[in-house]
């Protein structure tokens, strides 16, 4: 690539977690489609290196394990293959090209192999020029194995922006670990679960980025503005200053709400509502002593299951210690929430129709009753709510309602003074919702998931970023099928939650506020301000607002109707969240 | 030094798999090994020098050897080109 005059490019994506980053960006290495030269940094040149002699060491492992039950002339191949990748001056040349020319590995092998290829292809015979493809298919399959050992490799370096194309569960956690300020993804949509766990962690972030991560040079200095979705790179000096005040901004809004984080989140006209957090990892609570003591609407269990904690004693274990840290605060914990884009063992055409949630767990009764018993030992101090993903059919809950029991029974004279915990299902399909008055007899309590609500009702893949402009939680189908079960669940007397993002959305909190439900559940850096944006509104006003919003022709027309509202109530808020 | 001259007889010519069998017989040898055609010098042991040479049926290529074992290297990698590297 040649040395151009740094340009200002602005990125757009989605908007994922609002907050204002100026820093370094980290690129990780994006996969080669198309002949592109990638820059990489000084410090980045050893670990280069080092991913290509490992890439090689293990292709030809590979190679070398395929190549016993070939044929002579199938092997021959192989073998030459093999004497490629140990080729001195092959290794030779893609060093030199790392070191001096500061290419990423990816791009060294790919320009080294593609030479050779095209002067083949130039000037051999028919049969020289067919066998040039075959180097280039040498060079895809180091560059797939050098991109597949990505992910295991990876120093994440801190205070960084990071720039992907997507990145694992695992990998979005250790970045974060590692102290990266800010991401950027071109792939990954609204609620998928990365966007879940960075939200849970405040780091802000935008999805969906229209870039190619080849022209995004490692280490050059770039914005990231989570709240409007944007990145900009190599920014110019005025620019910069720009955003150095917004973020300034940005920091005395959040330092104001950290000033007010004791006060309770009583409306206008005196009406209180319950704030809860949703977590997804033990150790997250730790991160989340500085927002004072809060109960968790949401514990998600997936980790204990991926992590391999699913014996009776780990899971105890961990459920109690929390139950015991957050007493008397309530404590929901959600049953494994496997399938859908959790892969668990079914290979399925369509698996967010599939086998999830509580269909894997109604075929998997031993993980089920163990998990059951964890929760029933845990529950030592009575604050524990134990609550099901995916319900679609009555059925499901008579069916988990009767295992839970029959546990519970079994255990009762063995372990005195165990106590059953609260039981209750997420709703997040349209059938649920629209018979919520048949399930609610037999619950405590109903957790409305809006991210699959939303999917399941609009028909939309929430994690399909071309999707994402029909994904709204607040389009009026989704606002009617709450207001039915909230209005379901005041006539029985069933409490009524809401654990989705459409709680943590100021433009949906206003809606749920005048519904009257009971509970709202965030993300954990949504806390404070859905306390204080609580704080500044009343139930009263706001029935008018519901009843606009539920007549409303389309999800934009009820979020102006928010808008509004809020730009009155909290104009703050409306400034660092646009829509 | 010592230098051979030898035709490529086989059909499809140097690609991979005999560019494999000349760098893989070449290494047997401590002596240098280069491998010449129309101008162009490659090492006898790197396969993908040997396919850089692009040589097809009927080019012509200068082997040349220079160390202990020159003489057997030669002579060696000269009988594998004249016997169409066992193919055809």
């Amino acid at each position: 690539m040649e040395k151009t005059e740094k340009r200002e490019v602005l990125l757009k994506g989605i908007p994922i977690m609002p907050g204002i980053c100026i820093g370094q960006a980290q690129v990780l290495n994006p996969s080669i489609k198309t002949p592109v030269t990638r820059k990489i940094s000084e410090s980045q040149v050893a670990i280069e290196e080092k991913r290509f002699l490992k890439a090689i060491e293990k292709l030809k492992k590979e190679l070398q394990e395929i190549r016993g039950d070939l044929d002579e002339r199938l092997s021959d191949l192989i073998n030459s293959q093999i004497m490629i990748l140990e080729d001195p001056h092959f290794r030779e040349g893609v060093s030199q090209r790392i070191k001096q020319r500061m290419e990423s590995a990816e791009s060294a092998v790919y320009r080294i192999l593609n030479d050779i290829s095209r002067e083949l292809g130039e000037k051999g015979s028919g049969y020289m020029q067919e066998r040039s493809q075959e180097l280039l298919q040498l060079a895809r399959e180091l560059i797939t194995t050098m991109q597949r050992e990505r992910n295991h490799e990876t120093t994440f370096r801190k205070d960084s922006i990071l720039f992907a194309e997507d990145l694992s569960i695992q990998d979005t956690i250790k970045a974060v670990k590692s102290g990266v300020r800010a991401i950027a993804l071109t792939g990954g949509g609204k609620t998928s679960h990365h966007a879940i766990i960075l939200r849970n962690f405040g780091i802000p972030a935008v999805f969906g980025m229209r870039a190619d991560l080849n022209e995004i040079e490692d280490g050059t200095t770039v914005i990231l503005d989570g709240a409007k979705g944007i990145v900009i790179i190599n920014p110019k000096k005025a620019t910069l200053e720009r955003y150095q005040a917004e973020r300034a901004r940005y920091e005395e809004f959040t330092k104001e709400l950290f000033e007010h984080k004791e006060e309770r989140p009583i409306t206008v006209d005196g009406r209180e509502f319950t704030v809860l957090i949703n977590i997804d990892f033990p150790e997250e609570l730790g991160i989340l002593k500085g927002l004072g003591r809060h109960g968790i609407g949401l514990f998600r269990t997936e980790i204990l299951y991926f992590t391999g904690k699913v014996d009776l004693e780990s899971q105890r274990k961990i459920y109690e210690k929390i139950a015991e840290e957050i007493y008397p605060c309530p404590f929901v914990i959600r049953a494994f929430d496997l399938g859908g884009d959790k892969v668990f063992q079914f290979k399925e055409k369509n698996p967010f129709l599939g086998v999830r949630g509580i269909r894997v767990l109604l075929r998997n009764k031993k993980l089920f009753s163990e998990q059951i018993k964890a929760v029933i030992l845990a529950n030592k101090k009575g604050n524990i709510k134990f609550m099901i993903p995916m319900v679609s059919v009555v059925e499901e809950v008579l069916e988990t309602k009767e295992l839970l029991h029959q546990v519970f029974g079994e255990m009762k004279d063995s372990e005195p003074g165990v106590q059953l915990p609260d039981f209750g299902i997420m709703i997040e399909t349209p059938s649920s919702a629209l018979i919520a008055d048949r399930i609610a007899p037999h619950v405590d309590f109903f957790s409305i998931g809006t991210n699959d609500l939303t999917q399941y009702t609009l028909a939309v893949d929430r994690r399909n970023p071309e999707m994402s402009y029909l994904f709204d939680h607040l389009h009026p189908s989704v606002l009617k099928l709450i207001k039915d079960i909230v209005e379901v669940s005041h006539k029985h007397n069933v409490w009524v939650g809401v654990c989705g993002e459409l709680a943590a959305d100021p433009y949906g909190v206003p809606f749920l506020v005048g519904m009257e439900v009971d509970e709202l559940s965030v993300p954990p850096a949504s806390l404070l301000e859905t306390k204080e944006l609580i704080r500044k509104i009343s139930v009263e006003e706001l029935e008018e607002l519901v009843r606009k919003g539920l007549e409303a022709q389309t999800a934009r027309e009820v979020r102006e109707l928010a808008a509004d509202y809020l730009r009155e109530h909290y104009p703050e808020v409306t400034l660092f969240y646009p829509f | 030094m010592i230098e051979k001259k030898v035709k490529i007889v086989n059909t499809l010519g140097l690609h991979a798999r005999p560019a494999s069998l000349f760098a893989k017989t070449a290494e047997k040898f401590i002596s240098d090994i280069t491998v010449e055609k129309d101008g162009m010098e490659v090492d006898g042991k790197s396969i993908l020098g040997l396919m850089m040479l692009v040589a097809d049926k009927n080019s012509t290529l200068t082997i040349r050897a220079s160390g202990p074992d020159e003489k057997e290297a030669v002579e060696a990698l000269a009988k594998l080109v004249e016997e169409g590297f066992g193919e055809d």
